[in-house]
């Protein structure tokens, strides 16, 4: 994808700098140079593009979900409950209409589009097609605006990153920056769908790229913000719910709030291995079932709908509704209960859309309804119904998404209230961690591993132990030489040990090694007398220090058969040796770890494979 | 350049999207508004909800839907919503006003006070000294309804000093001031009613009672006698038509009254009182006979009896002042057979009624 053609001329050098050529040597090439390339060095082109990126994404948000919008009045109407038949007959209908157009048109939309965008960055070098941003419009439009129970954010989050991808490939960017740029339109969709930048970028930051770099950073905010920007201009300030005022009215709710944290975590292992469980299942059955599984998902939603129309769609005008207290307690468990089996039908159905708003949906219902229980319960409290909504729907993208640090800045974002950091950070915890101990692989990186893609799992890189010098490093040598010490001292201290290459202390801090061989030569050379400082080549060893990554070990040891570990207060101080051969067996020890416990998680028939392998 | 097209497209698709929301959205709300007047709430919500889809942040939807759900009693998310209205505009006559009939309704007395004062003194989009007027009239409603007397007399001097001329107002806040007891305030608007519309309803009445409560049974007998010519079947007006011509037959101290009259009336007056003391005691079984009076009645009695040789038409003439002495004892008869034998029959109540006045006007 990249032409080295293309990145050679940006070396090309200016006129002045080769005086020979003169500039009628140099008009024709000019000729072929495009002219931002004439002014702008890569990085500077990056963070403009990312801006463009933006401003593409945030149109094309706008456009998608007022096709969104449009569909739904078009084809349910624009009351909020529809009649009867048209709940039966529209689901269905769609959904056969975009199972065509997934099997026969748009075949790579299936899907939220997380994973595609992540395996677009990891494995097809942020190579997305436009046709992809194509169909992912039409046939989430479609499957949204008919009631299925799904989201148009993470589908943004995809049209983003496939814009950004096609303005990159137009624009002939080098193949890393074309990687990174898909990311920086994930974001800018993201951002627009959301209505809120920050929780976007730190949603690609935690789960897609999974890294802070600057220059990444750069240019995702870049991208974010310009998104928001337009989608604000075209529809307005308001953010994505109206947020009742909240304020945490006794100390004693954050118990309530730690028990939503609970309730939360487990609706979520419920969500994912729902999910986890359906969609092999489903994907398994005979390809002419893969026409006829949206429309039978649209038809059950279409049912669940005669009863709880809430349940159909994105939801996010009942989200709002939620937010101000306007469901009894028990109807909000009733919508949670359903719009987990909606959203897992309709997902697992191979329907395209995103998990975001039901995620958020279910969650809001959860806090409503735990809200509404303290209200009944302990009403002299006097907590809000609308603040417990808020924190479930944080505790839900915490505990389904595993995005624990954006689903705290989503909360804030959303409620621009910072008193409810507190309840928040409680219960997205509890429901992280409930999450973390029986659903060990996040749901995105399950549902990469069923479509037998092995994308990197961002919360396996932030789990993961990270080994340190200390972890590998052996005690002290038993002879460590002293650099005032004469060579016959080191030759007498050194001749009862079985090793070959010994650590010399040097009063600076510094360290040398020397063979025992190497001693002995200066014997027989007559330097008997002579301090070590003195005759011993003056190249100094590497030192490490105990906490330090082990790769920084790796890097460093080179030729040298062992490097000292030191204390970082005081560099006489020996704190170990460390060696290759430790290095490795360190590496080793965890690979085999890893490894195991892997083959543990894979579904039995990958467990073979692996196992063969 | 492709980006401007799309720019172009965008705003062309989003005009028209915006559009159709906005149609949408009147579409629902007028529906709405046909639902509440069809007295069909639950019909209303759903409308104006669907409404509110279409245009998220307009206000007048959003009161309107608290409104359909305050009629449906659904007062928990009228409140929500009216709270979020409030935020988005603290100063807001009309959500104030809203919020403060729910806290009325809750029996919230301190929001309802608080939330009705900012209506007053908020903004309201049209006639404004009008809604406040008619808010501040409500406030006095509630607060006289939960008995707050010294607060709402407060709040009926404000609004009893910005009443346009209007008869009906007058005499409303009129009857206002008649409840929370502030009688000269109550007869001032009363009579102010009659000077802009003298047939306006109940104001006799109420000029009436007022002058009648305030003890000016003169002029409350004026204004009675027009009541009860008006309206025959006010029952009240008649009752107390009676008792201000039986108090103003009684009482001695009357304006234009010869000195035989003050004296044949005290005398009766005193007569009166002593067998109303009599009876008292007797049905009491306290014996008037005992040497030491051990009770305030009997202490009473015995004064009565002291002074009763001087009780006549020649000492009354020869010295004017004994008629205040047997007067005071008079009431003093009449008040202790009161608190001993409970309400007395017309003619000692209207004794009574005469030495309360008397005592007020010493005060």
């Amino acid at each position: 994808m990249t032409d080295p053609a293309s990145t050679n001329t940006e070396n090309t050098p200016p006129p002045a700098s080769n005086p020979q050529e003169g500039w009628a040597a140099f008009l024709p090439r000019l000729k072929k140079i495009r002219p931002p390339r004439l002014f702008l060095h890569e990085e500077g082109l990056f963070l403009l593009l990312a801006v463009i990126i933006g401003l593409f994404s945030g149109l094309a948000v706008v456009c998608f979900q007022i096709a969104i919008d449009w569909t739904r009045i078009r084809l349910l109407g624009s009351a909020l409950g529809p009649s009867p038949l048209r709940l039966l007959l529209v689901p269905a209908l769609a959904g056969l209409g975009v199972a065509i157009l997934v099997l026969h048109v748009f075949p790579r939309v299936r899907g939220s589009g997380v994973n595609q965008t992540k395996a677009a960055v990891y494995i097809y070098d942020g190579y997305i097609p436009f046709s992809t941003v194509i169909g992912k419009f039409l046939t989430c439009a479609l499957a949204i605006g008919s009631g299925q129970s799904l989201g148009p954010e993470d589908p943004s989050l995809q049209m983003g990153a496939g814009i950004a991808s096609a303005l990159g490939r137009r624009l002939h960017l080098s193949r890393e920056k074309v990687r990174l740029i898909a990311p920086v339109g994930a974001a800018a969709g993201l951002a627009a769908a959301f209505n809120a930048p920050i929780s976007a970028v730190l949603f690609v930051i935690e789960e897609v790229i999974g890294k802070w770099t600057a220059g990444v950073l750069g240019a995702i905010v870049l991208s974010a913000v310009s998104s928001v920007m337009v989608l604000r201009v075209f529809l307005g300030e308001q953010p994505l719910f109206r947020v009742p005022p909240y304020h945490l009215a006794h100390p004693a709710e954050l118990i309530a709030y730690a028990f939503l944290g609970v309730i939360g975590g487990i609706a979520s292992l419920m969500f994912a291995k729902l999910v986890c469980y359906l969609r092999p299942r489903l994907k398994a059955l005979p390809r002419w079932t893969h026409y006829l599984q949206p429309a039978a998902a649209g038809l059950m939603i279409g049912i669940i709908g005669i009863w709880l129309p809430q349940v159909m769609g994105a939801g996010y005008d009942f989200i709002d509704q939620a937010l101000h207290d306007q469901f009894t307690w028990k109807l909000l468990i009733f919508l949670a209960l359903f719009k987990i089996v909606a959203t897992s039908v309709s997902f697992s159905s191979g329907t395209p859309g995103g998990m975001f708003a039901p995620t958020l949906f279910i969650g809001a219902m959860i806090g409503g309804a735990v809200g509404g229980v303290e209200h009944i319960l302990f009403p002299h409290l006097g907590g809000t119904v609308g603040g417990f909504a808020l924190v479930g729907m944080g505790v839900l993208f915490a505990g389904f998404l595993r995005v624990p640090m954006t689903s705290v800045f989503m909360v804030l974002e959303v409620s621009s209230n910072y008193s409810i950091i507190l309840p928040v950070m409680i219960a997205n915890t509890i429901a992280y961690l409930i999450c973390l101990k029986y659903q060990p692989v996040p749901i995105f990186d399950m549902l990469s591993r069923q479509d037998g893609t092995d994308l990197p799992s961002m919360e396996e890189e932030r789990e993961s132990e990270t080994l340190q010098v200390e972890d590998a490093m052996r005690p002290p040598a038993e002879v460590v030489l002293r650099a005032e010490e004469p060579v016959t001292e080191a030759i007498r201290k050194t001749s009862g040990s079985p090793h070959e290459f010994f650590l010399v202390s040097h009063r600076s801090g510094d360290w040398t090694g020397v063979t025992k061989e190497a001693l002995r030569g200066l014997a027989k050379e007559g330097k008997g007398d002579s301090p070590l400082a003195r005759v011993l080549p003056s190249k100094l060893l590497p030192w490490l220090h105990p906490d330090q990554p082990l790769d920084v070990a790796l890097r460093q040891i080179g030729d040298w058969p062992l490097i000292p570990v030191i204390h970082r207060a005081d560099f006489n101080n020996l704190q170990g040796v460390i060696a290759l051969s430790d290095i490795l067996a360190a590496y080793g020890a965890v690979t085999d770890k890893a490894y195991r416990s892997k083959v543990s998680l894979q579904p039995s028939g990958q467990q073979a494979a692996l196992g063969s392998e | 350049m492709l980006l401007a097209v799309f720019f172009a497209i965008t705003g062309f698709v989003n005009n028209r999207y915006h559009a159709t929301q906005a149609a949408l959205g009147g579409h629902w709300y007028a529906r709405g508004v046909e639902a509440l007047k069809a007295n069909q709430p639950l019909k209303a919500v759903d409308a104006f909800h669907t409404a509110l889809v279409y245009s998220r942040d307009n206000s007048t939807y959003e009161l309107q839907l608290a409104e359909a759900l305050v009629e449906s009693d659904r007062l928990n998310e009228a409140e929500v919503y009216l709270r979020t209205l409030w935020v988005r505009e603290p100063g807001n006559g009309t959500v104030n006003l809203e919020l403060a009939r729910l806290a009325a309704r809750s029996s919230d007395l301190p929001n309802a006070i608080r939330y009705y004062h900012n209506a007053v003194y908020g903004v309201w989009d049209s006639d404004p000294i009008v809604h406040r007027r008619e808010t501040r009239m409500e406030l006095c409603e509630f607060l006289l309804a939960k008995r707050e007397r010294t607060q709402a007399e407060s709040e009926l001097i404000a609004l009893g000093a910005n009443l346009p001329p209007d008869a009906t107002l007058h005499a409303k806040v009129g009857s206002m001031f008649l409840q929370v007891q502030d009688y000269p305030r109550a007869l001032q608007q009363f009579q102010q009613a009659l000077k802009l519309k003298p047939k306006v309803k109940g104001a006799w009445a109420g000029a009436g009672e007022a002058a009648y409560q305030a003890g000016d049974y003169a002029e409350a007998y004026l204004y009675l006698e027009k009541a009860v010519a008006e309206s025959s079947s006010d029952l009240q007006a008649a009752q107390q038509l009676e008792m201000c011509k039986l108090i103003l037959s009684l009482d001695p101290f009357g304006r234009r009254l010869s000195q035989t009259e003050r004296s044949q009336r005290t005398i009766a007056a005193f007569s009166q009182a002593l067998s109303r003391v009599k009876q008292c005691t007797q049905s009491l079984g306290v014996n008037l006979q005992a040497k030491q009076p051990s009770t305030p009645i009997e202490d009473v009695y015995a004064k009565a009896k002291k002074m009763e040789p001087e009780v006549n038409k020649k000492s009354l003439r020869r010295n004017p002042d004994l008629i205040s002495t047997v007067m005071d004892l008079v009431f003093q008869m009449e008040e202790q057979a009161e608190k001993s034998c409970g309400v007395p029959p017309d003619p000692d109540r209207a004794l009574l009624m005469i030495a309360r006045t008397r005592g007020a006007t010493e005060r």
